[in-house]
């Protein structure tokens, strides 16, 4: 039975966007117990199919022809008030962010009880009853209690789960999901996958699962469709997609996401470049007037990096990959442990005997838009640690032109502003500021992160193709296994501040012993670790 | 440059600016245009505008031409308000910039007594203060300058926490850079903008307080102030609206300039506003 | 228990803050050039040696100043604020005489200020999502507010509704001569309340206007829609209630303006309160009434502050409870 059909929907954007519309012609069906994954890239269109259903477009947008029949009846045809009744209660939606959708003043378990009253459920007994009912469904502990919280009291996966527990209050016929594990950890994003499963055998629900991530689509799909700028690329069951692609687009997408590695590997024997021995630190935040919170981010960690090679560690957040990379780079003072770069102990040296060794490691940040100046052109961003280390102007303006066109970088950059720029293209600027004072040794901080899968690929190949010709060494942090796969010879795995595995990275996907990381490789997709066999 | 451009294509900010410019000019010359001094009891009190060539805006109670008052006046505005305003930035600037650098137990002292000077009544205390030292343009200054520093401080403060953790800042960290040139290059260019803005609250607050305590009795004995004019005429709101209203007058369309330069600033330094 | 703990350190926080502004006073004494008990001593005592005499004893002048401020501390405890020569009369006795006229004053305004600027912040940002027009007028009616000085105001006021209309009396809390009536209070108070009023109202339209737009902004109002709520519950549980926050902290810090402007809307209006004492003991250079009067309205200012922040911890359980705020 046929719960939604779009047909030829067509969206347009006001005039001074970068297109025409948003979307162009999309036509797709969903039954019941049904679950269809619209997959894209940022800026595909994606989201607005979601508000469009709901009829919630932002105000400058329209839905300029196209029809959207739910259960039989053209939405166009319906009033607001009538959309209203719908909305919460036959079709439902989970957003991206659990944090934000939450208002952070109301409790809990009252922000599910008014959708139950706005829908007409007038016994306070016995919305309560199904308060407490929703959240122990969802899988929350002790219900009773757990509804007298507040957002911030709960972890993002429970606050996720809260969000989903107030979409299923009427048990809705079709369940909206824009992105709704994004922000979560991998493990997390693992268990509320299984949770929507779970849910849509139970309820025969349908779904409509709109992702960027392809170990998503692989964990929940059953059918697929591909969005590439607004036009509907391909569409299909999910097997076929994913195994067959048609579309070069898709193909291109399942290439990028792949855990195959750019280049093969060669043995790495060179002298130790980097070292941490017994790396600890804690950090104390203060809780309320008296009491101090520990968390102890390093515990006692060891690792070493030979020149030629890309040690990868990963973890999700909390597991104090991002302390390591910033102790390692002494940006942070770890409380103890031994550091040494090039041989040399720099852990417990004071920062004037560091600042003339800094050209040796540098580092590549994670945000592309907060990590460079916005109000230096990219070429002064670029001289910055050149002219920090003494060279002339004249000198520092050469290389820093040479390193424009080393990163793949036009000319014309040299004189612009970051905002004129691109993620993938700042990511770019990034990495041509901290070879200028070329470093033996780069740490990259989660840098490809925030980046499509498309653009994320060229900027792996460019580290790759950088470390080869420059003869670099690199620490990659990444929350991504996969991701870590496609660059690093060895990978270290993080969790809770430890280290709990390291080892070559075949190895580590063919024989994995922590269970840690093998919950980890679990939602690695299929497809992708297919690749890494055939190594 | 580009932020230059950015200003003046707002119409409001642009006017804001130029009539500020023309006050400057005009009080500047004050002098030279009008031949009398403003405390010179010369012609015949209760002039209506318009009347007398000589005074054609009129004169006050005891025969003062409010013309020349005008003028007068706005030296001592603009000249407050932007000896204030520096004093006021100083104070401000090396406070918020300990604090937000270095954090700690510093911070936490230096933004209590913060909030102790914000919380407490402002004009009273200038008042008290002005009264005590004797009225005169030094103290004034400083009195303003004392009330008013809070706001600035805790603007640099914020900007300097959200900036040392900036990832470009941390780069520059990374690539050797000393703190002098962090500061310098890559957190004051940024917290510059906002500074500005709040510096255009300063000064507009800075003139309305200056005005004030003119009013209560306590502007600079010396100089024809815009409050003093209003204080004179209160009696005669009845009988000559005028000589209270123009005074009154000036003070408003001063602080709209400042507020609407303030607003074109902020407007102008929006990254990606300026190409 | 977290509350209370929460109670007990405002609490802790108001009484440094008052000794601080207790500080502040003694160091404003002294620092004056010239015989500090002089300066007490006003224009109309100077010439009463054994007045000045018993002054210099009282205050332990002759004594190391640490001690003095101690003494000065120990007076404070025991309302002594000192002796207004000029009146005749403790300092405390006639300050506490004009407390209730200026604290009507101040409530008034406060309320009238908070409730319609409120009130049409929402409406200009309610019309500035739906591109109206009215958002134009609030916003720069406020600023033209905002921009006026505010005894300035006053007069205009007095000029068009008692000068010119006669609708309502301009001088002082009641007519003289007459039998106490409220309604006649009432009609007193409306003007120098308006005048006082019409500043904040323009703060409180531009910052609420900017807290409900922020709000608007937000995810959980696009969640609560979502969800099929009712437009007028999403505004008020969802938009108004996180809105309010910053205004209600806000309107904490704003205490001590509304003191400073009282002060000149009493001069303006002759209204018989702390302000216009203060304003006539600076005309008569009587600086123990003048410091009298600074310290009590600061530690009324300081008092209420402790109550928003209580009132502040209520609207959001993050405070103090160890959650981002």
């Amino acid at each position: 039975m046929t719960v939604l059909s779009v047909e030829h929907l067509r969206i347009a954007l006001p005039p001074g966007a970068d297109r025409s519309h948003a979307l162009y012609d999309l036509s797709l069906q969903l039954s019941r117990g049904e679950c269809l994954c619209v997959v894209g890239e940022s800026g595909s269109g994606k989201s607005m199919l979601a508000k469009a259903l709901l009829r919630q477009l932002p105000p400058p947008l329209t839905v300029e022809s196209g029809r959207l029949v739910f259960r039989d009846e053209d939405l166009a045809t319906h009033s607001e008030s009538a959309m209203r009744q719908l909305r919460g209660r036959d079709i439902s939606m989970v957003f991206q962010e659990p944090m934000s959708a939450l208002n952070p003043l109301l409790r809990v378990g009252e922000q599910i009880d008014e959708t139950l009253r706005a829908h007409g459920q007038t016994s306070s007994r016995s919305r309560r009853q199904r308060v407490v009912d929703l959240l122990g469904y969802v899988g929350l502990p002790d219900p009773e209690r757990l509804r007298l919280a507040y957002p911030f009291e709960l972890s993002g996966g429970q606050r996720q789960r809260v969000v989903i527990a107030m979409a299923l209050a009427f048990d809705p016929a079709l369940l909206i999901a824009d992105e709704p594990t994004s922000a979560l950890d991998v493990t997390t994003q693992a268990q509320i996958l299984d949770l929507l499963r779970k849910i849509q055998q139970d309820k025969g629900m349908a779904l409509l699962f709109i992702t960027h991530d392809f170990a998503v689509v692989e964990a929940i799909a059953d059918r697929v469709l591909v969005l590439q700028k607004g036009h509907v690329v391909e569409q299909g069951s999910a097997g076929q997609v994913l195994r067959e692609p048609q579309a070069a687009y898709t193909r291109q997408l399942l290439a990028a996401v792949a855990a195959q590695p750019l280049a093969p590997r060669t043995a790495v024997d060179g002298a130790v470049v980097l070292r941490a021995e017994q790396l600890s630190k804690v950090f104390s935040t203060r809780a309320g007037w008296w009491a101090r919170r520990t968390t102890r981010a390093l515990d006692a960690v060891a690792l070493q990096l030979r020149a030629g090679e890309t040690l990868g560690i990963v973890g999700e957040s909390g597991s104090g990959k991002s302390t390591l990379g910033r102790c390692l780079v002494r940006l942070l003072r770890a409380d103890s442990g031994k550091i040494q770069w090039l041989g040399q102990d720099v852990a417990g040296l004071p920062e004037g005997r560091l600042r003339p060794l800094r050209s040796e490691v540098q580092m590549i940040f994670q945000d592309p838009f907060a990590s460079l100046n916005p109000r230096q052109t990219v070429g002064r961003i670029i001289m910055t640690g050149l002219l920090v280390q003494g060279r002339s102007r004249a000198d520092a303006e050469r290389r820093a032109r040479e390193l424009l066109e080393l990163v793949g970088l036009p000319a014309t950059a040299f004189e612009r502003y970051p905002h004129e720029f691109s993620g993938g293209q700042r990511q770019r600027i990034g990495i041509a500021r901290a070879l200028a004072v070329e470093p033996k040794v780069l740490i990259a901080d989660e840098c490809v992160s925030a980046l499509d899968a498309l653009i994320q690929v060229q900027i792996l190949e460019l580290l790759e193709s950088l470390q080869r010709r420059l003869k670099l060494s690199i620490v990659f942090i990444t929350h991504d296994l996969r991701v870590a796969a496609r660059l690093c010879d060895r990978i270290a795995v993080m969790q809770n501040g430890r280290v709990v595995e390291q080892g070559e990275t075949a190895r580590l996907f063919a024989d994995a012993r922590h269970p840690y990381t093998r919950a980890l490789l679990q939602c690695v997709p299929a497809t992708a670790a297919l690749e890494l066999d055939q190594l | 440059m580009g932020v230059f451009r950015g200003f003046i294509r707002q119409p409001a900010a642009l006017l804001g600016a130029l009539f500020l410019l023309l006050l400057t000019v005009l009080a500047l010359a004050a002098p030279w245009l009008t031949h009398s001094s403003p405390w010179e009891m010369n012609t015949q009190p209760m002039l209506a505008p318009f009347q007398d060539r000589a005074h054609w805006l009129g004169s006050d109670l005891l025969g003062r031409d409010l013309g020349s008052g005008l003028l007068y006046g706005a030296r001592v505005s603009l000249a407050v308000g932007a000896l204030a305003s520096l004093a006021t930035l100083l104070v401000g600037l090396l406070v918020g910039a300990l604090a937000g650098y270095f954090g700690g137990w510093l911070d936490g002292v230096l933004m209590r007594v913060a909030e102790f000077f914000q919380i407490i009544p402002q004009l009273v205390l200038a008042v008290i203060l002005v009264a005590v030292l004797e009225p005169s343009l030094g103290t004034i200054v400083l009195a303003i300058a004392l009330v008013a520093w809070p706001a600035v401080a805790r603007l640099v403060r914020s900007e300097f926490l959200s900036l040392r953790q900036r990832e470009f800042v941390q780069a520059a960290q990374v690539l050797g850079q000393s703190p002098l040139g962090i500061i310098t290059e890559q957190i004051l260019p940024n917290a510059l903008a906002p500074l500005l803005v709040v510096m255009t609250f300063v000064m507009a607050t800075a003139i309305l307080t200056e005005a004030a305590l003119a009013f209560l009795g306590l502007g600079d004995p010396e100089a024809m102030s815009w409050g003093y004019m209003i204080n004179a005429s209160r009696g005669l709101l009845r009988d000559a609206w005028w000589m209270s209203f123009l005074p009154g007058l000036a003070i408003v369309l001063c602080v709209l300039a400042v507020n609407r330069v303030g607003e074109g600033l902020r407007v102008a330094f929006e990254p990606g506003r300026s190409q | 228990m977290n509350g209370a703990l929460y109670l007990g350190g405002r609490l802790l926080k108001a009484l440094l803050m008052v000794v601080a502004v207790l500080v502040l006073s003694f160091l404003l004494i002294h620092l004056a050039p010239g015989d500090p008990a002089l300066l007490l001593a006003g224009e109309a005592g100077v010439d009463d040696v054994q007045f000045i005499e018993q002054l210099r004893q009282s205050m332990g002048l002759d004594k190391p100043l640490l001690q003095q401020l101690l003494i000065y501390l120990g007076h404070v405890a025991q309302m002594d604020l000192g002796y207004s020569y000029r009146n005749q009369t403790a300092v405390w006795s006639l300050i506490a005489e004009r407390l209730p006229a200026t604290l009507a004053l101040m409530g008034s305004a406060f309320v009238l200020s908070s409730v319609l600027g409120v009130s049409l912040g929402v409406l200009a940002a309610q019309a500035r999502q739906r591109r109206h027009w009215l958002d134009g007028l609030i916003s720069h009616g406020a600023l033209l507010l905002y921009a006026m000085p505010p005894f300035w105001l006053a007069m205009l006021m007095i000029l068009l509704f008692s000068v010119s209309l006669d609708w309502l009396p301009a001088f002082g809390m009641e007519t003289v001569g007459q039998d106490f009536s409220w309604l006649d209070r009432l009609q007193h108070l409306l003007l120098p309340c308006l005048s006082l009023s019409v500043l904040f109202l323009a703060l409180y339209i531009h910052l609420t206007r900017a807290a409900v737009l922020d709000a608007l902004g937000q995810e959980y109002v696009r969640t609560a829609h979502a969800k099929g709520l009712h437009p007028r519950r999403v505004l008020y549980v969802h938009v108004l209630r996180n809105a309010l926050l910053p205004v209600v902290t806000f309107a904490g810090l704003q205490l001590g303006q509304l003191a400073s402007g009282a002060l000149l809307v009493e001069v303006v209006y002759s209204w018989p309160g702390i302000g216009r004492l203060m304003y006539d003991a600076l005309a008569q250079r009587d600086y123990g009434v003048l410091m009298g009067g600074f310290l009590v309205i600061s530690i009324l200012v300081v008092g209420f502050n402790v109550l928003t922040d209580v009132i502040c911890r209520f609207l959001d359980p993050r405070i103090g409870a160890g959650g981002q705020g």
